[in-house]
């Protein structure tokens, strides 16, 4: 019997084998969008704004203050009301990743999904996105919020509220998403998985994977490519993937951007909040503090290549910690702790001794680092919110991580876990930015004044706070002098 | 008898050209050395929110260094879930792994509807015999009462195939 059907199925195979029918019907009409999209149009140079005057942060929608909120409304209902023929206009701005708009204006359909350029391309089109959103809400310090759903993986509650007058809102999602559905936590694996892949190109392929699964889930809008960016949520969800990027960079261990090929060359053009046409390459995208003017709100860390220095040519002089203050306990929203109380001639010491008057931050490669070191970092009741840490904060400042004061936040996951430890642990701050943002030298360090700041955790636009105990037995500068040898 | 023969002949000589499907060959026309197939239907809606396949393996892997791929092709999404498709793997059907989330939306981006997932850790991680079992899974979004969405959209693949990818 075996024989009689061995032709039958191999017919059966043949037929199937030329029977190749490319049917993908969710959204008709598909949109090819991975085309390269030169435009031919005047095109300026400049791509960092003039008024531009420090590094912007996004945060998290999770802590948006409604003020902020109503910022980024106030600034997407502007843009709605601009004719779709107007680049700065919301339609204009969604069409350029994809539409089923007839019209073939400039830089329309130009998304790049499946290419080497789906990161890149997506950072420049949120770079100038977010500079004409920020000058339609007005507020020249407005930068684009992210959606970390691996925290919160519900959509923000004011993209979810059904108002007609709420410009966050979508009716066309999934009505599980909109009623505060959670996205699946395959997604999240996938995420974790792509942030361990070496290369950049594969890191760039794995990535997408789940940052599509987080289109489809959504649905409506979302799940179609010539439709996604008509969804307020779309640019949290970008400014997330762009955020992703960062974290893989931020891991080291041979995470690198590309720096030779079409990645950093090829040319894609967008409209900046004038509706000036702008040409960009991945060159010009690489840095985004430097080159962009805005960061993630990641704690601070040390660089990757900090390890990395050439022995032959560097040493690192590390001085010995001064003590500043004994015993800090932290309950109070907000905590200053004046140096200069004790082991003042160990202070003086350590500056004659090393003759570290001042710090050279010039090289960009190996600069001198400052670390405040905390002794005995311990929780004994646990704080709602994170503390953060600010270095000279001016009286009437209000605290904020856009503030050249900001250190950074107190890693208490890590106090936390060592609580009951009482022998030697030690938790390390890098100072370094700040210190070189305030100007300071050593003089002027030992002068200053640490405060510590209890931001609450933000629940429905509203800052929740618990106070807590955290105790710390004392506080240290540790400087890393880089010299050549 | 002799008949039969020629039937043989007849009906099995131009798949010796076309380096068909695994039966004479593993190769096909494209250079791929295909380790496993599956050439009938996957559906995926309300009714079948999963769907299990096993593939019999045409070529020994588990010593392979090669990069093994697998292609899930011909790929038609009708309607959209109310959730994502996921992806398991396995040499039976309950050792099952988890792969990967499917990305329709890139899909949509694509002249072919293709997806490849790079599938050597899950295979190699693993001893099969003769088979290998893969799963299509829809997950519905849960909402804020944690009721789970059962709209599972409409997915039909129709060819999955594993081979060698270098």
């Amino acid at each position: 019997m075996k024989i009689f059907l061995l032709p039958i199925i191999g017919l059966a195979s043949f037929i199937l084998s030329i029977y190749n029918p490319i049917t993908f019907n969710a959204t008709k009409p598909i949109t090819i969008c991975n085309s390269i999209a030169i435009a031919n149009l005047p095109v300026a140079t400049n791509f960092l704004p003039n008024n531009m005057v420090a590094t912007l942060v996004r945060k998290n929608i999770y802590n948006f203050t409604p003020a902020e909120i109503t910022t980024l409304k106030t600034g997407i209902a502007a843009m709605k009301l601009l004719p779709k023929t107007d680049p700065t206009s919301w339609t204009y701005q969604a069409a350029i990743h994809g539409t089923t708009l007839a019209d073939n204006l400039a830089s329309w359909n130009s998304c790049q999904h499946g290419t080497q350029f789906f990161l890149s391309w997506h950072r420049m089109y949120l770079y100038y996105f977010e500079r004409i959103l920020r000058s339609k809400s007005g507020n020249p310090n407005f930068a684009l919020p992210y959606w970390n759903y691996q925290i919160n993986a519900a959509i923000h509650p004011d993209y979810r509220n059904s108002a007609a007058s709420n410009t966050l809102y979508d009716a066309t999602r999934n009505a599980s998403m909109n009623s505060g559905g959670s996205l699946s936590a395959g997604i999240m694996t996938n995420i974790n998985t792509a942030l361990t892949k070496i290369p950049f190109a594969t890191f760039n392929t794995s990535l997408e994977g789940p940052h599509g699964a987080v289109h489809g889930a959504i649905g409506g809008n979302m799940g179609a490519v010539n439709k996604a960016a008509k969804d307020p949520v779309f640019w949290l969800h970008h400014t997330n993937i762009d955020r992703l990027w960062e974290e893989w960079l931020r891991k080291c261990g041979g995470r690198v951007n590309p720096t030779t090929g079409p990645w950093t060359t090829q040319v894609f053009t967008f409209f900046d909040e004038t509706g000036a046409a702008k040409n960009m390459t991945g060159a010009q995208i690489v840095s985004t503090a430097s080159q962009l003017g805005y960061r993630y709100d990641f704690p601070p860390k040390l660089p990757c290549n900090f390890v990395l220095v050439d022995l032959s040519k560097w040493r690192w002089t590390v001085i010995p910690p001064f003590r500043i203050v004994d015993k800090l306990r932290l309950n109070l929203e907000k905590s200053d702790a004046v140096f200069n109380r004790i082991d003042e001639n160990l202070w003086e010491k350590n500056v004659r001794d090393n003759k570290i008057e001042k710090f050279n931050f010039s090289n960009t490669d190996i600069s001198d680092q400052v670390w405040i070191e905390m002794d005995h970092l311990q929780i004994d009741k646990n704080p709602e919110g994170t503390i953060e840490v600010y270095l000279n904060l001016p009286k009437n400042e209000v605290p904020s991580e856009r503030s050249k004061s900001f250190v950074g936040v107190l890693d208490l996951f890590t106090a936390s876990a060592h609580r009951g430890h009482n022998t030697g642990n030690k938790n390390r701050i890098d100072a370094t930015e700040a210190i070189k943002n305030l100007g300071l030298d050593m003089t002027k360090l030992k002068k200053s004044k640490i405060t510590f700041y209890q931001r609450g955790n933000n629940v429905k636009g509203r800052a929740i706070k618990t106070a807590g105990d955290v105790n710390i037995e004392g506080l240290s500068f540790v400087v890393h002098k880089a010299r050549k040898s | 008898m002799n008949s039969l023969r020629v039937i043989m002949f007849l009906a099995t000589f131009p798949m010796l050209f076309i380096g068909n499907v695994g039966f004479f060959s593993c190769k096909k026309m494209d250079g791929r050395t295909i380790i496993a197939q599956h050439l009938s239907t996957i559906k995926i809606d309300e009714n079948t929110p999963s769907q299990s396949i096993e593939l019999s393996i045409l070529k020994e892997f588990s010593n392979s260094k090669s990069t093994i791929i697998l292609e899930l092709s011909q790929i038609e999404a009708s309607e959209q879930p109310d959730g994502v498709y996921e992806l398991w793997i396995g040499n039976s059907k309950t050792d099952l792994e988890f792969v990967q989330v499917l990305d329709l939306y890139t899909l949509q981006t694509q002249k072919n509807a293709v997806i490849s997932i790079p599938i050597q850790d899950f295979l190699l991680a693993k001893s099969f015999d003769k088979l290998i079992f893969l799963k299509i899974i829809f997950v519905g979004n849960s909402d804020a009462n944690q009721i789970i969405s059962k709209k599972a959209g409409v997915l039909k693949i129709n060819k999955v195939q594993i081979f060698f990818g270098d």
